[in-house]
């Protein structure tokens, strides 16, 4: 099994066999977190959370934080995908809309909605979202470029497709997500 | 070792020993002006270029490290006296001292920068060579007793040691944990009142309510404290310029003395770093065109040496920093033609224009009196730049000019650029921040005083027409509601002036500006952010780009 892991990787050869690896490993493992223990492949560590009927990941390292989406100040005048601005610890930082971003239609706003925090260089962002899920490792052997399965997000914005058991994490590509052009 | 961590660092210090080296060069300048040479200040200059040699070499800028070694080794020859100081050799410091700076900041612009310091290091040798020596009544001036360097006189070397170079990140840092302090206060405020509510105990309510006071003050005092650290002396303004009119004067043959007036004066570093550029437009305008050439000066029965002035003080709630020239003046007449046949005014205006205003016709756009081109003030900066970035600070310039005796211009500007007064106002539920110092008054008015005429709304404000603007409309906000009285703050910016309509005036703030996310792209009317004591964000209204836009939709609307 291990020996099968360390194939050369690189091209859609690797990406086939680890789905091999995935269905073969989810066989005689049942849970999927015990590949987070093969040290041997490397781990995708995301931060997930719900959007509409899906869910998405952005890695951990680029998110700063998580809070209530409490007090979010309108700016006149701003991209439609721009809910606002929040105070963030004496801070005003700019918070995105990620269902506008998305196309995807609009909510009443919720007590489980989160603003996550992410660092894109030197900006901080939030990103406003229905709610968040967990923190999650995957091995970047389950994780797939964009298929061609239909979401409702344009392809652009999506890094992979992490394939769980019984769940698909769509990982975001931060800069093209947030960034305009 | 990773250079690039260390590269800030050494810039910010090497730079602070180049200013040193050159103030202390224009000193000894002026000291052997007097006929003496401060051997004490040759020592002083050896320490900072010790420095500077070893620190470059350390960072592996080897160019540069040469360089200043010969720099070093000149200065040690004039301390030992094989080299004497003349007018040449001063030229060849200052030269090098602009050297220096300038390698540093290509350094500062990129690390790997390939530095060529050949033509100034021929310049260093041709000097250490003694190819410069000339008789000067110097070689008399060191046969005196060496004159006794008294602390007093020394005291501008050691100025600095009493203060502490902390980054400016920093303060605003301490001034956004200030501000989160009072959002906790407020928080406790609110607790406050629940057990007030809950307890009965009296006497502890009380020492609670006291304890929760004495937090509210102490965090007052201490925002205030942080905003005072921000201050500083626009001393450190005014002498970047000395080395400006100092090398004009040699250059144009002009003489110029430089004076100083209230230098001591304090202004938040905000203001500071924005005053720069425009005196230096008013210093290049009253060097090139205000001062005379030195025969004209005598011609006309004055002094052959011209003075600036540049003069700073604290008026009630604003900084006034002013230019000053005993030049040759303006004369209105001169403006007034010149205006007539640039286009900027028709001739019948002119001739209903006040002494004043047809001074102030020289801030305007396309307006230069002078024809020639000069290296020092003819970049094509007039002075209509001058006033806009004054009028972006929200400040104001003005002019005071007599012909033959000299000008004077006058900037007024706020004591910082970082807290303004502001009305706070309701428009949809938001709050909204309207600078006051843009603000006339505010009135109630019936909602059937409003007229509509043409294309927008109008009210009659004492039997003139003012433009109004429901101000929700202008940022296209929802759930707007209309009121038998409407509540109209009427703005003006320069010459525009407008009523905007509001929902709810709701009082006088100090308000702490910060600047919005450069991610939200441009937004019409809105010049910034402010975070109120309650946490809650307000936008500042921009109200030179509200006018603006008014005027705008009106035009819009007519085709």
């Amino acid at each position: 099994m291990k020996e099968t892991i360390e194939l050369p990787s690189s091209g859609l050869a690797e990406d086939i066999l680890s789905q091999f690896i995935f269905k073969a490993q989810n066989e005689v493992d049942q849970v999927s977190s015990d590949l987070v223990k093969d040290q041997s492949e490397t781990l995708f560590h995301l931060v997930t959370f719900q959007l509409g009927n899906e869910e998405y990941g952005v890695e951990i390292a680029n998110v700063q934080e998580i809070i209530r989406a409490t007090d979010i100040t309108p700016v006149p005048g701003a991209q439609p995908h721009v809910r606002g601005v929040i105070n963030l610890r004496g801070k005003i930082i700019p918070v995105v809309d990620l269902r506008t971003r998305f196309a995807l239609p609009k909510v009443e706003s919720s007590d489980a909605q989160r603003i996550v925090v992410v660092e894109l260089g030197v900006k901080r962002i939030g990103m406003l979202v229905d709610g968040v899920s967990q923190v999650i490792k995957i091995p970047s052997g389950v994780v797939e470029e964009m298929p061609e399965e239909a979401t409702s997000v344009d392809e652009n914005f999506i890094k992979g497709v992490g394939k769980l058991e019984n769940r698909l994490i769509i990982i975001l590509d931060l800069n093209k997500s947030l960034l305009l052009g | 070792m990773d250079i690039s961590v260390l590269i800030e660092e050494f810039i910010e210090d090497a730079n602070s020993h180049v200013e040193s080296i050159e103030g202390s060069l224009m000193e000894l300048e002026k000291r052997w002006g007097a006929g003496t040479t401060d051997k004490a200040l040759l020592t002083h200059m050896l320490g900072s270029l010790h420095t500077l040699k070893g620190n470059t070499g350390m960072m592996g800028f080897t160019p540069l490290q040469d360089y200043v070694h010969k720099l070093e080794t000149l200065f040690k020859s004039l301390h030992e006296e094989e080299l004497l100081l003349s007018p040449p050799a001063f030229e060849v410091f200052y030269s090098a001292v602009s050297a220096l700076r300038r390698s540093l900041a290509s350094l500062a612009n990129d690390a790997g920068t390939r530095l060529d310091l050949s033509e100034e290091t021929m310049l260093l040798e041709i000097l250490g060579s003694g190819a410069y020596a000339e008789e000067t009544p110097f070689q008399n001036v060191h046969q005196q007793p060496p004159v006794k360097a008294t602390v007093e006189e020394h005291s501008y070397i050691t100025s600095k040691s009493t203060t502490l170079k902390v980054s400016f990140e920093k303060l605003d840092e301490l001034l956004n944990l200030v501000g989160e302090l009072v959002i906790h206060k407020t928080a406790l405020t609110a607790l406050e009142k629940r057990l007030r509510e809950q307890l009965s105990d009296r006497a502890l309510l009380d020492t609670f309510s006291e304890a929760s006071q004495l937090i509210g003050k102490s965090s007052n005092d201490l925002r205030e404290a942080i905003m005072k650290a921000r201050m500083l002396p626009i001393k450190s303004v005014f002498h970047r310029f000395h080395r400006l009119v100092r090398d004009h004067t040699k250059k144009s043959g002009k003489e110029i003395t430089l004076r100083f007036e209230g230098e001591e004066t304090e202004l938040d570093k905000t203001v500071i770093d924005e005053i720069g550029e425009p005196l230096l437009h008013l210093i290049r305008n009253a060097v090139d065109h205000g001062i005379e050439s030195k025969e004209e000066r005598r011609r006309s029965g004055k002094t052959s040496s011209g003075t600036i002035t540049l003069g700073a003080c604290h008026e009630s709630n604003h900084i006034v920093i002013s230019v000053a020239d005993d030049g040759k003046g303006i004369d209105p007449e001169n403006i007034r033609s010149a205006a007539i046949e640039k286009g900027v005014i028709d001739e019948s205006e002119a001739r209903n224009l006040s002494r004043e205003e047809i001074l102030h016709l020289i801030f305007c756009p396309g307006f230069s009196t002078s024809s020639e081109v000069t290296e020092t003030s003819g970049r094509g900066i007039g002075l209509d730049v001058v006033k806009k970035i004054v009028t972006s600070l929200n400040g104001i310039i003005d002019i005071t000019s007599e012909p033959g005796k000299g000008t004077k211009f006058t900037v007024k500007l706020p004591l910082t650029l970082a807290i303004i007064t502001a009305l706070m106002v309701d428009v949809g539920g938001e709050t909204f921040a309207i600078p006051l110092s843009g603000v006339v008054e505010s009135i109630k008015v019936a909602s059937d005083e409003i007229h509509m005429i043409g294309t927008g709304e109008v009210i009659n404000l004492r039997n003139q027409l003012l433009p109004i603007c429901r101000l929700g409309n202008f940022f296209k906000m929802s759930n707007l509601e209309t009121k038998p009285q409407e509540y109209v703050v009427v703005v003006a910016s320069g010459e525009k002036r407008g009523g905007l309509i509001v929902n709810r005036l709701l009082g006088q703030q100090e308000i702490v500006i910060k600047a919005l996310d450069d991610y939200l792209g441009e937004l019409p009317g809105i010049s910034g952010g402010t975070i109120l004591g309650d946490g809650n964000i307000s936008m500042i209204v921009d109200i030179n780009a509200v006018l603006a836009g008014m005027q705008q939709i009106r035009r819009e609307n007519t085709i």
